[in-house]
């Protein structure tokens, strides 16, 4: 990935397509209009879905009728190729409505193994795979004006352990929490209860007039567990973060993708 | 032989001004505008005192007598003494919104009970609302939100874990799940990898994959259940917090109005609805779009269900009511429903109920003029029905004679306690007797007014002091004592009667009021009796264009009236011509012809059908009358015609039989009748002279003939019965007394035939006969020879058709 600066020169929106998050994609390209960026669709087609359906006993349970049906790679195919052309219709849109230059990319692999190889060269990487349907609310009451209230309600959450990339994805954050209208949260990564005052300290100074909100954490796995138990209560819009997992970057943000409802960003 | 003319005295009954003991009306106390009518006003106190049902009135007269006026003044006094009516309003039927309830209150009580719901509207309208943007409220539904989320995610991920413990995976498909066997790395296996696993290990994967797949059906199938049973929890939550919300101000105007059942059931079923429809009070709640397509129409604001429309509203009445409903038509009597246009449809709900004249009059009086409520469709049967079933039910008309089916609203129907005072004429009183059978049931009081009252002495003081209080009532000038004698010799006059009195109160009033003009022309500082005059005078003379007209072509020999000289079954008749509320007397010469014949008198006016039914009776009677008198022991071997000369109308009335008779009579005996005499009256089969009506008219009528053409001791003979009614114009008194015109009353047909022929009519002797030259004799020898003549002619006849 290339330094991030104020106008990064690519970003990068990995989408599930069988999951895909429309949110993610928005978010990416609001984001590469204004930084006058090149957006890069990166559609992933699941390769465990065609293994499976050149099984012979591949059987799919429908999940709005509750009934089966024979899956074969032809119809996996054909579901495929419609999830990818539904998504070249958004980007279009997008790219019209935003006069952002665009491309799309299909790939069939692993979704989190192809989005960050994907994003080598990426300043920023939206991750947009939608959660699982079981996850869907099942909120019966309030208005559409309620739910979008609700909605700008939700932060955008960063986290900082004062790297230099976490610094660049507390900016990021600022700068998408400022356009959207949203609080800025900020989960200090830190290995002490000294180390958080500090990196409040740090942060408040790296943002300048920006608020936020800080809630500690500590700089683990079990860490960003605790991070999910805290956005699952205060909610997110976004969560922005650095690729500082290493070998364990995959696990990590498969852990934030499935334990939230929220597209994650990644800066480089 | 000797007739003498009635003396001038007779021909008029003045009213003496030194009877009259005050100068102007001015001193003169009101009293009652309504003289003579005493039958009639005990019944209309008889009718609106009595409370049973069916005993309505209907006040009959003709118009401007001032029914109108005398009932209202009665009914006033007696909604004095009744109770205030009740409130009524209408409010929303929440179990069936397309009949709203009617809800009574004690009178005042309807403004304050609506101002009430008002103020719980805008309380709760704000009250619900809040409560459900607390955070409280928000993190309980979070909280069943989650708690079914988890539910359901729990149930997949225990189906994940038990697949993944036997080495498969659940897979997401764009529109699905799937399950498929798992390598090392966690990874869906391939088609070549699962053929290279033993036949065993495949067997127990697809057993196990089949097992799962029907797991995740079982669990499938109970996702819409669970959604549900969120929903309810969600729902019952919200029902929670509106009950909680509501209750306690729902509960203060339950202890404000504890003594209303009615009220309180309704406030219940506003407390229930509320909670039962909390949805739909959330803050920015998206109604349906054809909410407002609804019958109830309340539109996007559910508040707007629990309004109260004010239907009746007594709280400023200090009295029963009394109303006059001007336009009696079916939605005017018994209410309608209004609807606003709205996307082109025609929506309403129950403010939209309005109330008609018997809401309005309920628990008091409704006045309606007959003839007004007989004009308008159906209005008539509206208003007996509401009657009858002791309710006010309101429906269009449309409804009512099923000529639409679209679903409208069906108020709840309001008790009915009303007494209703019809006002008509005679006419239709009699007609609706006879032709509507429920017309007596609901109708038993007959308030008759009449238009006359008896002259006398004391009458015509009451007289006085009534035309006093019309004048200060009309803001006129007082009258002086000539004035107002002049006022009482015109209502007699108008009565047809000098011993009658007029009471038709639009008259007298006009001429009040014209007589005023003339005063303020004449610069009178009251009304004099010139001034009375000249009002009298004017009305005649801007009516009397038509008369007029007949007397110049009387003068210029066009209608031929000969008022001198004699001629042989010639006659003068007078008739009254009837112009709106003009009346003039016309001279109408009567012909008769007489030969031999069979017995009949043919009316010339009844064989080419313009003579009416009770003209020929009147011929059949005088033909009757010289048959039994001249031929009652031979044949009547008399073929007669009579004709109204120059008549082109219609002949009506029998009050020309005298003088048809005396043409007759003339044309028998070939005696000539004075032409300078003109009569009237019937006749008998007895051959006496019986009364007829618009005497004055018809006196005036020849003399005004005879005056254009220079008096000449021109007569008028008059039945005897008709001389109390005599109220003659000043002119023809004065030429009466100066002997230049005379009026003569006869009881029999032999006096007039004497004093038109100067001949004697004669009476028949002992030997049965008339004295010789006589009237009577020239007629019977007529008749005889007529009767000898048919004899001969039949035995000829006879014998011609023996030898034939």
């Amino acid at each position: 990935m290339s330094e991030l600066g104020e106008k990064p020169v690519r970003i990068l929106v990995a989408l599930d397509a069988s999951r895909r998050s429309v949110r993610a994609l928005d978010l990416a390209a609001a984001l590469a209009a204004r930084r006058n960026a090149e957006l890069v669709a990166l559609v992933v087609e699941n390769v465990n879905l065609f293994n499976l359906a050149e099984l012979p006993f591949a059987m799919e349970i429908d999940c709005m009728l509750g009934v089966e049906r024979k899956v074969d790679p032809s119809s996996m195919m054909h579901s495929m190729q419609l999830c990818i052309s539904h998504v070249r219709e958004m980007l279009a849109q997008l790219s019209s409505s935003k006069q952002v230059q665009s491309s799309l990319t299909v790939v069939r692999g692993h979704y989190m193994r192809e989005a960050i190889s994907a994003a080598s060269e990426i300043d920023v990487l939206f991750l947009g795979q939608a959660p699982y349907r079981a996850g869907y609310s099942l909120k019966t009451s309030g208005t559409k004006e309620e739910k979008r209230t609700a909605d700008l309600q939700m932060p955008v959450w960063a986290l900082f352990d004062g790297t230099e990339t976490s610094k660049r994805a507390l900016t990021l954050a600022g700068d998408l929490a400022h356009s959207e209208h949203r609080r800025l949260m900020i989960a200090l990564q830190a290995d002490s209860g000294k180390d958080v005052g500090r990196l409040r300290r740090e942060a408040a100074a790296h943002l300048g007039d920006i608020k936020f909100e800080c809630r500690g954490i500590t700089n683990t796995a079990a860490g960003i567990a605790d991070l999910l138990e805290i956005i699952k209560r205060e909610g997110a819009a976004l969560v922005v973060t650095d690729r500082q997992y290493g070998e364990k970057a995959d696990e990590i943000l498969k852990m934030l993708l499935e334990g939230i409802e929220c597209p994650v960003v990644v800066v480089a | 032989m000797s007739h003498q003319p009635l003396d001038a005295g007779q021909l008029f009954r003045p009213c003496a001004v030194e009877t009259l003991a005050f100068n102007t009306t001015e001193e003169l106390e009101d009293v009652d505008i309504i003289l003579g009518q005493e039958r009639a006003l005990d019944a209309v106190r008889f009718g609106v005192g009595i409370r049973a049902g069916g005993y309505n009135i209907y006040a009959l007269g003709p118009a401007g007598t001032g029914k109108l006026t005398a009932i209202k003044e009665i009914i006033k006094q007696e909604a004095a003494r009744l109770p205030i009516p009740l409130d009524w309003c209408y409010v929303n039927n929440f179990a069936h919104p397309g009949k709203p309830k009617a809800l009574r209150l004690p009178a005042g009580y309807g403004a304050g009970f609506q101002q009430d719901m008002r103020r719980l509207v805008e309380d709760i309208s704000t009250a619900i609302p809040a409560a459900f943007e607390a955070d409280e409220y928000r993190s309980r539904v979070d909280e069943i939100d989650d708690s079914a989320k988890e539910r359901i995610a729990d149930a997949l991920n225990e189906l994940r874990k038990e697949a993944e413990s036997q080495r498969i995976m659940l897979l997401e498909t764009p529109t699905g799940f799937a399950f498929a066997p798992m390598d090392r790395a966690n990874e869906a296996l391939s088609p070549k990898e699962f053929k290279e696993l033993p036949e065993k290990e495949q067997k127990r994967i697809q057993s196990a994959v089949s097992e799962l797949q029907q797991n995740l059906q079982d669990i499938l199938r109970r996702f819409p259940a669970w959604r549900k049973e969120t929903r309810e929890r969600i729902k019952e939550l919200n029902r929670e917090v509106v009950r909680f919300s509501v209750s306690h101000l729902i509960d203060e105007l339950k202890n404000k109005y504890a003594d209303f059942k009615e009220i309180i059931e309704y406030l219940d079923a506003v407390q229930n609805d509320l909670v039962e429809n909390a949805d739909e009070f959330f803050p920015g709640h998206e109604t349906s779009p054809f909410a407002g397509l609804t019958p109830a129409g309340a539109g996007s604001n559910p508040f707007l269900r629990y309004r109260v429309n004010l239907f009746m509203d007594h709280s400023q009445s200090q009295a029963a009511p009394v109303v006059y409903e001007n336009l009696p038509n079916h939605t005017n009597l018994i209410g309608r429903i209004e609807y606003r246009a709205h996307m082109g449809t025609l929506l309403t709900d129950f403010t939209k109920i309005m109330p008609g004249a018997l809401h309005r009059a309920n628990g008091g009086y409704l006045i309606l003029d007959v003839r007004k409520i007989l004009q308008q469709p159906h209005a008539w049967e509206s208003l007996k029905r509401a009657l009858q079933a002791g309710e006010i039910r309101i429906e269009s008309l449309e409804q009512s004679l099923g000529l639409i089916s679209t679903e409208s609203l069906d108020p709840e129907s309001i008790p009915l306690d009303v007494k209703i005072i019809l006002v008509g004429d005679r006419l239709l009183y009699y007609l609706l007797n006879f032709y509507d059978p429920e017309f007596g049931d609901l109708f038993k009081v007959a308030a008759d007014f009449d238009t006359l009252m008896e002259r006398d002495g004391e009458s015509t003081l009451l007289y006085a002091r009534m035309i006093g209080s019309l004048a200060r009532r009309e803001l006129l000038r007082p009258l002086d004592r000539g004035a107002v004698a002049r006022v009482v010799e015109h209502g007699a006059r108008e009565a047809g009667d000098a011993e009658k009195l007029l009471t038709h109160l639009r008259s007298i009033t006009d001429l009040l009021r014209e007589a005023d003009y003339w005063a303020f022309v004449a610069g009178h500082p009251v009304i004099t009796s010139v001034d009375v005059q000249q009002a009298i005078d004017h009305q005649i003379r801007r009516a009397d264009r038509v008369r007029e007209r007949v007397y110049e072509a009387i003068q210029k020999g066009t209608l031929l009236i000969d008022t001198d000289g004699e001629e042989v079954g010639q006659i003068n008749g007078l008739s009254v011509v009837q112009l709106g509320g003009f009346a003039f007397g016309q001279p109408s010469r009567i012909t008769a012809t007489t030969r031999l014949g069979a017995g009949k008198v043919v009316d010339i006016e009844r064989e080419t059908e313009l003579g009416g039914a009770i003209h020929s009776k009147g011929v059949l009677i005088l033909s009757g009358f010289i048959a039994s008198r001249y031929a009652s022991e031979r044949p009547f071997s008399l073929a007669a015609s009579l004709v109204f000369e120059q008549s082109y109308g219609m002949v009506e009335g029998d009050s020309a039989s005298l003088a048809e008779l005396c043409a007759l009579l003339s044309s028998l005996s070939a005696i000539p009748i004075k032409q300078s005499i003109a009569v009237t009256g019937s006749v008998n089969q007895l051959g006496r002279v019986q009364a007829i009506g618009g005497v004055n008219e018809k006196i005036e009528g020849f003399f005004d003939v005879c005056r254009a053409r220079g008096l000449k001791k021109q007569a008028v003979i008059i039945p005897v019965a008709n001389v109390r009614h005599l109220m003659l114009k000043r002119e023809l008194v004065e030429a009466m007394e100066k002997g230049l015109f005379n009026v003569y009353a006869v009881e029999a047909v032999d006096e007039a035939l004497e004093i038109l022929t100067g001949f004697s009519a004669g009476q028949r002797s002992d030997d049965g006969k008339f004295p010789e030259g006589s009237i009577n004799a020239r007629v019977e020898k007529r008749l005889l020879e007529y009767a000898e003549k048919h004899d001969r002619r039949k035995k000829q006849e006879d014998g011609n058709s023996n030898h034939e």
